[in-house]
């Protein structure tokens, strides 16, 4: 009559969700503002600006989302704890019986260490992004990195799970090592990428992020950090699964679709109060202050059904194990059925690295799957 | 039966599902999943006093036998014990 098992409980109702098409899985981004001035950022410095959703706008969303089958809550922003109702809001979604998680770069966590203690959340993500204080203040424009230490050990001490997030672009990618040094030192897990989306909802611009890395230098730094990150045998197992080809017995009819939880059990709610399928796409969108949420979440289904991905890369032959998405269609090329050649070099050279890196640690032979489901796959937060 | 931890019952998609609230994350951050007799359970702990009323409140609901009822309740209020989520 009763289990307990996590994370595959929450693999379950996702899978569970995505066959029945229930949002069991909202973000709520409560503010565009942030503390800092990062250079990659996706929202932070956008030119357009208008009024962020009130308490009573994201109560009301909330309980129409728990309503509707919402179980999972991802807080983000901006900064989220710079919202000035944060207590409030945090306490009465924790009641309505979310399971929350909240991204936020731990500058103002020590604020609010009474609260979390109270109410502790599932998970904080803390964004890290150099492991030294000048490089990260540089990179920040913030002085900060003594505090957020601070801040994540006191976390740990209060046995609050604590994640890393970590984003790799041309100013800070040599700091990647020192990251991922800190991350084992502390016995955090680091979610790192070299990734980087274009700047679409700050400037309108598909395909530019001028913080970015070449997508060879970013496959490379990719690839060492996966090095420092790993074991040798379970970077060799990630780094096959990345090899991997389609054959002919593999279908193509899913592949030009969205196969991700974006706008099929999971979405967005934007600052503004717009539904989006993933933080990183400007549409489709609808509206639930207007329509409800509900009927909200039933249009963006219909939109995210009807979107097709670039036929190049539903047929390709890497197609089973690279990362490209409709955001990134949309975000590189402003379409989603035009192949996005910076993603598709940075595979072919994440692909090349790998397999030179598989020859010279000697594991070209198959290996098989680990048994201790340590290797689960990571599912995309936007 | 007294309740010590801070749980939420959500029911979605046809599933039940515990969610730790407040302090109880602390003690155990993840989810608890129930079946339909189970949720039953959780809804009426706080108007029973012991295992045997349990019994007798399934029985009115549901159609099961009482061996089947009484080793079920004992088994589900055992790992609510184990999770010192009762007394």
């Amino acid at each position: 009559m009763i289990q307990t098992a996590e994370p595959r409980m929450s693999a379950f109702l996702h899978k569970k969700a995505l066959q029945m098409g229930v949002p069991v899985s909202g973000i709520f981004e409560l503010t565009p503002d942030c503390n800092f001035n990062c250079p990659m950022c996706y929202i932070h410095g956008s030119q357009k600006r208008g009024e962020e959703l009130s308490t009573e706008d994201w109560l009301s969303i909330a309980q129409q989302a728990k309503d509707a089958g919402t179980l999972f809550l991802l807080l983000t922003g901006g900064e989220p704890l710079l919202r000035k109702d944060f207590e409030v809001l945090y306490v009465t979604l924790s009641k309505m019986g979310f399971v929350i998680s909240i991204n936020s770069n731990g500058s103002l966590i020590k604020n609010y260490m009474s609260l979390f203690r109270k109410y502790p959340p599932a998970r904080i993500n803390i964004s890290l992004y150099a492991a030294d204080k000048e490089t990260y203040q540089d990179f920040c424009k913030a002085d900060q990195f003594e505090n957020v230490v601070d801040a994540i050990e006191l976390l740990k001490k209060e046995h609050i799970s604590v994640r890393l997030n970590s984003v790799f672009t041309a100013e800070n990618y040599r700091q990647a090592g020192g990251i991922i040094r800190f991350a084992k030192e502390h016995g955090l897990h680091l979610k790192p990428t070299a990734y980087n989306y274009p700047r679409l909802r700050v400037d309108g611009k598909a395909g530019i992020n001028g913080a970015r890395l070449s997508p060879r230098q970013a496959a490379q730094c990719a690839v060492e950090s996966d090095l420092l990150r790993f074991d040798t045998e379970t970077f060799a197992r990630r780094g096959q699964k990345i090899l991997e080809k389609a054959d002919e017995s593999t279908e193509t009819q899913s592949f030009s679709h969205i196969r991700c939880r974006a706008g099929r059990c999971s979405y967005w709610i934007t600052w503004d109060g717009k539904m989006r399928p993933c933080g990183m796409m400007t549409q489709p969108e609808t509206f639930p202050l207007q329509v409800g949420f509900l009927r909200a979440w039933d249009e963006l289904r219909e939109k995210v059904e009807n979107i097709t991905l670039p036929l190049e890369c539903a047929v390709c032959e890497r197609r089973v194990s690279c990362p490209v998405c409709a955001a990134m269609c949309l975000a590189e090329t402003g379409s989603f059925s035009k192949k996005p050649e910076y993603v598709c070099s940075m595979f072919q050279h994440t692909c090349d690295l790998t397999q030179e890196q598989l020859v010279q640690l000697g594991k070209t032979e198959e290996l098989p799957d680990s048994l201790d489901g340590s290797e689960e796959e990571e599912y995309c937060e936007y | 039966m007294n309740i010590k931890k801070e749980l939420v019952l959500r029911e979605l998609m046809g599933e039940y599902v515990l969610v730790p609230c407040g302090e109880t994350v602390l003690s155990y951050n993840g989810l608890f999943m129930l079946n339909e007799v189970g949720s039953f359970i959780w809804k009426i702990l706080p108007e029973v006093s012991d295992d045997e009323e349990i019994v007798e409140r399934i029985l009115e609901e549901y159609d099961i036998g009482r061996q089947k009822a009484e080793e079920d309740v004992k088994k589900y209020l055992a790992a609510l014990r184990e999770c010192d989520i009762i007394d």
